[in-house]
């Protein structure tokens, strides 16, 4: 057990931060006295309001003046936070390491992604596959990644990975829209090994080698697998195949072709 | 401890929580302080200056004690801040030094919902951690959350991209903090802490991004079968669509604007 230890990232759910952190290390006999006191493993739940009011106190005195006091001037009465046992706390004092814990900043800049330049164009070898790429997002309310009425173009699901950065980049195509045969049209005979060509819009190119194909139901379609965001950069290209179902004004299945970087 | 556990609370998951680690997120918001940050009596953070974050820190579940001092203070001095914290194994906070309403600095703590938003949209979460009393938010010129005091907080999932975000005064609608753009990114929680004072004209923003909680789009459905050969479709009609089809591909490629030439190496 140590204190100050970083989070793992997947842990953290991916928590994608900057700074660096050291690690602090911490004896694992103050943690297992620090656990000695009765109740110290008991879980606490916390209700939603009782977070929203969480404070804790200020010594030696408390804002009296705030129109809702939270918490009670002594600490003790409290009920998310309590003093431990002054046994517990000389068991928490380790020995005093320089400090190890880093910081980054908190402008509202820290929410600004960076991004490079996004794919425009897409050309494969050997196959009629060429035409401009747009940047498409996800209908919010289908949930469906939202593919421009448009045979001629090519979407980039906007919100995944740039082709050829971490992840799994999402180009999507029509099979066929308006009785026209789309971009995508001829994508379920790319062979392997084929060469896709993407050029960006700063005009620099990216050179990707067909390494699979695939023709999935679209239930057995593994989305998070598709548009993962981390992992070694893949490109996948999607468009329909398959049986087109009347009922549903579907085909039941996508063409899925994974591509990968050539160094 | 681990029987009381469950008998409390009836499942082995609960008891595995309690045993699991807590996760904090540190911020500091209260402008010209610069300080050190003891953890259980040891120097965590030192010359932490305001409007910066740590990372997600990683603690014992029980009971910790906080102190914050004047960065350079002796260990031994009184803090300007003690907190004793009792976090729960499992759980995700912030925990964040700010400006009571009075202006007195202070300590908040609150839980972080960093559970997956739809895909398209993104997790919005505005904490008042400023000296200046109940306000309304906007976003985008319109009613984004209303009444909101000093350590509490509003959650909202919005579309992503760029928001403005403003805070009023409630009963004049009087901007309080002029709307400003806010890059909202897909996929993420964004904790916007208004901090500063009123009074001293130094109300602003601080903000902690956690990405990784996007959800991937449903499906993909990229045709509507116009093309499609169907059972119902004879041998001739198949074939004139397809043919068809292809007339109209090979039209499209000769129409087209001249095909991009590579360039580069």
């Amino acid at each position: 057990m140590t204190i100050g230890r970083r989070l793992p990232l997947a842990a953290a759910a991916a928590a994608t931060t900057t700074a660096i952190i050291l690690s602090l290390a911490q004896p694992r006999a103050a943690d297992d006295a620090g656990r000695s006191a009765p109740f110290e493993t008991v879980p606490v739940a916390f209700p939603r309001v009782a977070h929203h009011r969480a404070r804790v106190t200020m010594p030696p005195s408390t804002a009296t003046s705030n129109p809702t006091p939270l918490v009670p001037p002594t600490a003790a009465t409290a009920p998310s936070f309590e003093p431990p046992p002054s046994s517990a706390l000389q068991a928490l004092a380790p020995p005093v390491p320089p400090s190890t814990i880093g910081t980054h900043s908190a402008g509202l800049a820290a929410l600004a992604s960076t991004t490079g330049a996004a794919p425009a164009h897409i050309h494969i070898d050997g196959i009629d596959v060429d035409g401009p790429v747009v940047p498409v997002a996800v209908d919010t309310t289908s949930g469906e990644l939202a593919v421009a009425p448009d045979q001629g173009v090519v979407g980039w699901y906007q919100y995944g990975p740039i082709p050829g950065e971490a992840g799994s980049a999402v180009l999507a195509s029509h099979l066929d829209w308006d009785r026209h045969p789309g971009v995508f049209f001829r994508l379920a005979q790319v062979p392997i090994g084929a060469v896709v060509t993407i050029t960006y819009t700063d005009d620099s190119m990216r050179r990707f080698r067909v390494t699979d194909r695939q023709l999935v139901l679209k239930p057995a379609l593994p989305v998070d697998e598709v548009f993962a965001r981390d992992g070694p950069p893949t490109l996948r290209l999607v468009t329909c195949g398959g049986i087109y179902d009347k009922a549903t004004h579907h085909y039941r299945s996508n063409v899925l072709v994974t591509a990968e970087p050539i160094a | 401890m681990v029987v009381l556990g469950t008998s409390l609370f009836g499942s082995s998951t609960a008891a595995q929580a309690a045993n699991a680690p807590a996760v904090v997120t540190l911020v500091h918001g209260v402008r010209g302080l610069v300080a050190d940050v003891y953890l259980d009596s040891k120097l965590a953070i030192t010359a932490f200056q305001p409007e910066r974050s740590t990372d997600p820190l990683e603690l014992p579940a029980g009971t910790h004690v906080v102190d914050v001092r004047a960065a350079g203070a002796a260990q031994t001095a009184d803090p300007l801040l003690h907190a004793v914290v009792k976090l729960a194994g499992g759980s995700r906070q912030s925990a964040v030094v700010h400006l009571d309403v009075d202006g007195k600095p202070t300590i908040s703590r609150f839980d972080d919902d960093l559970s997956r938003v739809p895909a398209g949209t993104t997790r919005v979460v505005v904490r008042h951690a400023a000296a200046v009393g109940t306000i309304d938010v906007t976003v985008d010129s319109g009613p984004g959350a209303a009444g909101l005091s000093n350590g509490h907080e509003t959650v909202f999932q919005i579309a992503a991209g760029t928001h403005q975000l403003g805070v009023v005064d409630p009963p004049t609608g009087a901007a309080i903090a002029p709307p400003q753009g806010v890059p909202l990114a897909e996929g993420s929680a964004n904790f916007l802490y208004l901090i500063g004072s009123q009074r001293e004209g130094s109300l602003g923003w601080a903000a902690v991004k956690v990405s990784g909680l996007q959800t991937a789009p449903a499906r993909i459905q990229t045709g509507d079968g116009s093309l499609a050969a169907t059972p119902s479709s004879s041998p001739r009609r198949l074939a004139l669509a397809i043919g068809g089809g292809m007339a109209a591909f090979v039209a499209a490629l000769t129409w087209r604007r001249p095909r991009r030439v590579p360039q580069g190496p």
